[in-house]
């Protein structure tokens, strides 16, 4: 019975319907068949999967990235990031890793890092004489680390739908994000060494203290925002609507470089944005809803449990799913439909729901870098000129440190717990 | 922009300028009614939850009515939202496998999800009407205000929905009627 529901939206969304039509039509179509509930139902389900608290940090982080890149916030930071880390080997490859990881501080998502941050990365690496494939592949690889260090979209929709304190969420990714970028500035510092890349200028103390200076009021957002959740001092949604705030302070009165049709603008691409993520998750809500009172939960796990009980068996399964979903479909509609399927077996297998948070969006990052609907690669592509298929080859060999990362993360829970279980008692 | 999906083709059009050109070409006047809809919804959210962080911290109690009152506005904001991206086009779907197919069936394929969409938020107002037929005598528990009109002005933004999905699907249609008509 339940078969209808999954041919039924995966029918629709390979049609190309809208990813949210697919799975809210989906169900609809399983509700009218199989008669368990009135129809009516699946709206019910739709309007009440937005009627929550936490999701209002969804606009009001998407509000205030948008509000600092309009501010010119974005170049300030890379010239910051090269003053402190322009003096390795490699110089402005590490720079591209430090850059994502301060704007990961105030952004979301892979897709803005890519596109703001991407383009001045690549430019700059390129008049360095860098050769393409290899800006591509760190600016790639290094905008994973943006929904993995807080505040994080992703993270916030994970937690709402496995009602686990998103603040945790967020304090819990800060390790391992911060891993990440060792890592893939690790795997740079070897590859520069190999190929005598240049240093991008000398370590000057004075340099430093200017780009500081400029980039002052800038790095605050990142300390709010971040500092606050992680500390506890700030619930997420009081954290977006404060670096709203703040953001609005910076570009009204410091920078006065926000004006009414600036604004408006901004508005704009943020209720778009804010729309696309929340009308997924109303759908989603009533699909997750429907598999939740079949049961489909306890049959798969009955099912995995039959197939293996080592803990680190699952892992892998549940890591190599994740993978290839993340492949085909888009991360949030992925984490919907995942969430109330594999939480529940995971936490029988004595998974911590904060630690497995961490995994399934670290993994569904990953899997953002790979064909064929890797939407970072389509950006960079277009971005530098190369073809699609040469952007797959150059983040390829990234794909190794960020996937060391991610086992290290996913069999060693004390990474992502360690620091949520200081903060939150 | 050659073979890559639609929706991406929004996405890469956007990350590709800079942000500055963009804006450059922005023109208020362009801005489609739904778009006019949203913009006070957002705002006005954006005032509750601040009034809600302002009065937690500076006032040290937060004023009970602005959780309830912004979850509400959310559920619009969602709603006329989306029918905003759905003139915009940025709703996210999967087009890799409809790429694959010949260009024929592709065509078939696309009139048919474009129908379907219609159908899908057409009956969407028929139940979103029951249901705030249904809850006429509930309130909000802070205000009071039946939870109806929140239902339907969901309906009304999916009126909307209806009316921009009906021209999307006659759009795709249309043009095959003309060239067989030229053939």
């Amino acid at each position: 019975m339940i078969a209808i529901l999954f041919i039924s939206t995966l029918l629709l969304m390979l049609m190309g319907a809208p990813v949210a039509v697919a799975l809210g039509g989906g169900s609809l179509i399983f509700v009218m068949i199989s008669g368990q509930v009135p129809d009516l139902v699946v709206l019910h389900r739709m309007v009440g999967g937005v009627d929550s608290f936490p999701l209002l940090a969804v606009p009001f982080f998407i509000l205030a990235g948008n509000l600092m890149n309009s501010s010119g916030i974005t170049n300030r930071i890379f010239e910051f990031a090269k003053a402190v880390v322009g003096w390795l080997p490699g110089g402005l490859g590490h720079v591209n890793v430090g850059a994502s990881v301060v704007f990961a501080g105030m952004s979301g998502a892979a897709v803005a890092d890519a596109g703001g941050l991407g383009s001045i990365e690549i430019k700059a690496m390129k008049d360095a004489g860098y050769d393409t494939e290899f800006s591509v592949g760190i600016t790639a690889a290094s905008s994973t680390i943006g929904p993995i260090i807080p505040p994080s979209l992703p993270m916030v929709i994970y937690g709402v739908l496995a009602s686990a304190s998103i603040g945790k969420l967020f304090a819990a990714g800060f390790v391992p994000g911060l891993l990440m970028a060792l890592s893939l500035m690790v795997m740079i510092a070897v590859i520069a060494r190999k190929r005598r890349y240049p240093v991008d200028a000398a370590f000057r103390i004075s340099n430093l203290t200017v780009r500081t200076k400029e980039a002052f009021l800038s790095l605050m957002t990142p300390v709010i925002v971040a500092g606050g959740i992680i500390t506890g001092i700030l619930t997420p949604t009081e954290a977006a609507i404060a670096a709203t705030a703040y953001a609005l302070f910076l570009g009204l009165i410091v920078y006065q470089s926000l004006n009414l049709k600036r604004l408006l603008w901004v508005s704009l691409r943020s209720i778009e944005t804010t729309a696309v993520v929340l009308f997924v998750v109303a759908a989603a809500s009533i699909f997750a809803w429907i598999l939740t009172s079949n049961n489909v939960a306890v049959e798969l796990s009955n099912y995995l449990l039959e197939l293996t009980d080592s803990k680190a068996m699952l892992t892998l399964i549940i890591l190599a799913l994740l993978l290839v979903v993340g492949c085909f479909m888009e991360t949030i509609a992925a984490m919907i439909i995942l969430v109330p399927v594999l939480l529940p077996v995971a936490v029988q297998f004595g998974f911590d729901p904060i630690h497995f948070g961490v995994i399934m969006v670290l993994t569904l990052m990953i899997s953002l870098l790979t064909p064929p609907v890797g939407v970072v690669l389509y950006v960079l592509s277009s971005i530098s000129g190369l073809t699609f298929e040469r952007c797959v080859a150059a983040t390829m060999p990234f794909l190794v440190p960020l996937i060391a990362v991610l086992l290290l993360v996913a069999f060693v829970p004390q990474i992502s717990l360690w620091l949520p279980n200081l903060v939150f008692q | 922009m050659k073979d890559i999906p639609e929706q991406l083709e929004h996405d890469v059009a956007e990350a590709d300028m800079f942000i500055e050109d963009v804006e450059q070409s922005f023109d208020w006047r362009d801005t489609p009614v739904e778009g006019w809809i949203c913009v006070p919804i957002f705002w006005t959210l954006a005032s509750v939850v601040f009034w809600q962080f302002f009065t937690r911290y500076a006032l040290d109690s937060s004023a009970v009515w602005t959780e309830e009152v912004a979850r509400q506005l959310l559920i619009l904001l969602t709603f006329f939202g989306a029918a905003y991206a759905l003139r915009t086009r940025a709703h996210i779907s999967i087009n890799f496998f409809v790429m694959l197919l010949p260009r024929k069936t592709k065509r078939y394929v696309g009139e048919a999800a474009a129908l379907l969409q219609v159908a899908f938020y057409g009956y969407s107002v028929f139940l979103t009407i029951q249901i705030a037929n249904a809850t006429q005598h509930q309130t909000l528990m802070s205000i009071d205000l039946s939870k109806s009109y929140v239902y339907y002005t969901v309906a009304l933004a999916l009126v909307v929905m209806t009316v921009r999905a009906l021209m999307n699907a006659w759009a795709l249609i249309r043009p095959s009627q003309n060239t067989e008509v030229g053939q």
